[in-house]
């Protein structure tokens, strides 16, 4: 797994890349601070450039938004295709979070 | 030569008199009970008569295993050898009495010659128990001021004679010297020697082991080699290295008494050592090479030969400083009940943990304290580790006396990210915490329900499996069944999946819980027990024969399909939901799905996607799973075909799996 951060107005975008999964669980909190240290209210996770999530990786999600709630912050995913989508329907985590397209 | 008594325990009148005539000839005097209550009843009176008890494990009333427990929890009695008599196919009651502390095993009808062995082997040890005990109260335990030494040694009286001085001075010192006069016996039997298993069973049978002892420690190349033993101590711990110059031994058959070997006449010597007196035990080398270390108590030596270590009340001092107020308290490990010793030293002996004891003063009522007791309903030796305190989360999990799974499982509670510690510490906790895994998943043959037949598949990609299962017959003929898949993999995983078991099996709840309900409750359970980020995907579900009718709720898993008599898959249903532990408020529905007489129902993780990945990338994973099984070469049932898909797979898994096919009646 691998990210870029951009912040644009309120909204801070990290864009994922590779694989999300047991292998990265230790990234978790370091990305939930870059996320959660500025100004922003709203959280991005671009995810259209991951292609695998295993459950450690939708665990990394869960972790990330509950840093960003802690500091009253939304997040939102975007751009998933193919079986990264399928597993997060499948999770309901658009229970959790808000999907963009 | 002093009298040797055995009691003899048994509700069969003829099987007590077979004893008695195989054993008074012998110079044996026997006492006989015919219950378990006739039997405490001596015991409980004139215990300390005895040098080994003939248990019957099966009786009316009070039972075999319920007269160990008792004897195991007495003081005065529990090192007394207990030699129980079950039938030879009975692997688990084996099993569970060896866990239980039954060292030495009969089978009837009996055989006069592994009679007559068995019970010497017993109350041969037990003598030589005893007179360590007379040879330890002798000494002043000075040997204990030794920090660093080396002792060489050929002979097993020598062997003999240096476990006990070493051992004087420690915690638990009998133990210690029955343990390391073992070890070296065996390195210079086995080892220096070059005495293999096989040939001391026959020697001993034929009464001339001692004998040729004597004689090869006269012969070349055997004379001229030497056991070396090194001690190195500091205030946490004593290390014993013993190396011999023999070709090597094959240690790992005899780490643990096992089924195999338990009906034997010797070789229990390793395992009882590495349960009853070490810490850690290690072959080293071509296993020529054993490291024995033992626990000594935190804030030094123990101060006596014979006693526990000197209890550590309190917390840790840096809690008591009173300036970190930002921090949480050090958890705080609590033995309470009879808790075996083995596990008591094995926590103390890890680096930080703040352990007391039975008897000590336990803190206040908000402090955050790990509570380890006995717990017979987990089996004689059973245990259970409940928090208690602010930090406590009404979780219980209930576990068997083995010291490497109570240390997994405390490290997962207390503090997760250390029992991801490396090397060969990890290798040791993963095996027990795999071992207890293999005991938590059913026996599909014993699974008798006339529902039909269940066949499960499980693969892991690593020691622990982050995946499990279950079923349970219910009283009116319906079937439970599960399947779960926790975050990740790897020990956290595996300890996880026996919170998910403690919660799904415990006897506060009822067993016809709607299965929507039954994903609420673990949801909210697990959600107050496990670290962010961590959390099950499952399935669980009833299986109505009567109603054709199998309903479940999903929490994020494949979805289950319904397959007819010809293999074919007729229906599927959804795993579609939040997993269990994420949310802690998610709302699953109740699901169903018509079930086809003499077809199938299956259900799997999603680690059986990554074995129909193959060659169709991109595709939706579960038309994949679809394709592959309705390909199945041969065709077949669900269950053949489900078989056929697994074995198929001949490289690493990417993630664990498990797939569980529920064969129905015609």
């Amino acid at each position: 797994m691998k990210y870029q951060i951009s912040e644009n107005g309120s909204t801070v975008t990290a864009r994922v890349t590779g694989q999300m999964t047991f292998e990265d669980r230790g990234e978790a909190p370091a990305l939930a601070a870059a996320l959660t240290q500025g100004s922003a209210t709203a959280i991005v996770l671009d995810l259209s450039g991951v292609d695998y999530v295993d459950s450690a990786g939708l665990g990394i999600l869960l972790t990330l938004r509950e840093a960003a709630q802690a500091k009253g912050q939304g997040v939102a995913l975007s751009g998933m295709t193919g079986s990264v989508k399928e597993v997060l329907e499948l999770a309901c985590f658009d229970t959790l979070f808000s999907f963009e397209s | 030569m002093p009298t040797v008594r055995v009691l003899v325990v048994d509700d069969e009148d003829f099987n007590r008199q077979t004893l008695r005539y195989c054993l008074e000839p012998i110079g044996f005097e026997i006492d006989e009970a015919g219950d378990g209550v006739e039997a405490w009843a001596l015991l409980s009176k004139r215990g300390d008569r005895y040098d080994a008890i003939l248990l019957d494990r099966r009786m009316p009333g009070m039972d075999g295993m319920t007269v160990l427990a008792k004897i195991k929890e007495d003081p005065a009695l529990k090192d007394i050898p207990v030699i129980m008599q079950t039938a030879m196919d009975r692997e688990e009651e084996i099993i569970d009495g060896i866990e239980a502390g039954v060292h030495y095993y009969l089978t009837k009808p009996y055989d006069i010659d592994v009679l007559v062995s068995v019970v010497r082997a017993a109350t041969d040890d037990y003598a030589r128990l005893r007179r360590v005990h007379t040879e330890l109260a002798k000494r002043s335990g000075a040997i204990r001021l030794l920090v660093q030494g080396r002792f060489e040694l050929r002979t097993p009286q020598e062997a003999d004679a240096l476990g006990v001085m070493l051992a004087s001075g420690l915690p638990r010192s009998a133990a210690v010297a029955m343990g390391l006069s073992e070890l070296l016996i065996n390195a210079i039997e086995h080892g220096n020697l070059e005495l293999d298993y096989a040939s001391k069973t026959d020697l001993t049978a034929a009464g001339q082991w001692d004998k040729i002892i004597g004689e090869r420690l006269e012969l070349t190349p055997y004379r001229g080699r030497v056991v070396i033993m090194d001690v190195r101590r500091d205030a946490q711990k004593a290390v014993f290295t013993i190396t011999d110059e023999g070709k090597g031994f094959d240690w790992r058959a005899y780490m643990d008494l096992t089924k195999e070997r338990a009906f034997d006449t010797h070789g229990r010597g390793i395992a009882m050592a590495r349960k009853l007196a070490f810490a850690s035990l290690e072959y080293q080398g071509r296993g020529n090479i054993v490291v024995a270390t033992v626990a000594l108590s935190e804030g030094g030596l123990a101060a006596q030969s014979g006693q526990d270590p000197a209890p550590t009340a309190g917390h840790s001092s840096q809690a008591e400083e009173g300036d970190e107020t930002d921090k949480a308290p050090e958890p705080v490990i609590a033995v309470a009940g009879s808790v075996p010793a083995a596990v008591e030293s094995r926590l103390r002996s890890v680096e930080g943990w703040t352990v007391i004891g039975g008897g000590e003063v336990m803190p206040g009522g908000d402090d955050d304290v790990l509570v380890i007791s006995s717990d017979d309903a987990n089996g004689p030796a059973g245990l259970r580790l409940s928090r208690r305190g602010a930090g406590a989360k009404g979780e219980t999990i209930p576990l068997s006396g083995d010291p490497n799974l109570v240390e997994a499982v405390a490290r997962a509670l207390v503090l997760p990210e250390t029992l991801e510690i490396g090397g060969d510490a990890e290798a040791r906790l993963g095996a027990a915490l795999a071992c207890h895994q293999q005991g938590l998943a059913p026996d599909p043959s014993t699974l008798v329900t006339p529902v039909g037949s269940v066949s499960a598949w499980t693969s892991s990609c690593s020691r622990v499996s982050g995946d499990t299962w279950g079923a349970r017959c219910l009283d009116d003929g319906r079937l439970s069944i599960f399947i779960a898949d926790m975050t990740g993999h790897g020990p956290v995983a595996g300890v996880n999946t026996l919170r998910l078991h403690a919660l799904l099996n415990d006897p506060a709840t009822d067993p016809d819980e709607a299965p929507d309900a039954v994903l609420r409750r673990l949801d909210k359970a697990l959600k107050a027990v496990l670290p962010s980020g961590e959390y099950a995907a499952m399935l669980y579900g009833i299986v109505d024969p009567v109603a054709g009718r199998f309903d479940y709720a999903a929490a994020g898993v494949p979805h289950p399909v319904v397959m007819d008599a010809a293999g074919r898959i007729v229906a599927a249903g959804s795993g579609k939901g939040l997993p269990v532990g994420a949310s802690g408020v998610f709302p699953y529905e109740k699901r169903e799905l018509h079930l086809v007489p003499g077809g199938g129902l299956v259900m799997f993780t999603d680690g059986l996607f990554s074995l129909v990945d193959r060659g169709h990338p991109g595709a939706d994973a579960f038309e994949r799973f679809t394709v592959a099984m309705e390909a199945m070469v041969g065709g077949g049932t669900a269950a053949e075909r489900l078989a056929a898909l697994v074995s198929a797979f001949d490289g690493p898994c990417a993630d664990d799996v498990t797939a569980v096919c529920l064969s129905l009646a015609d």
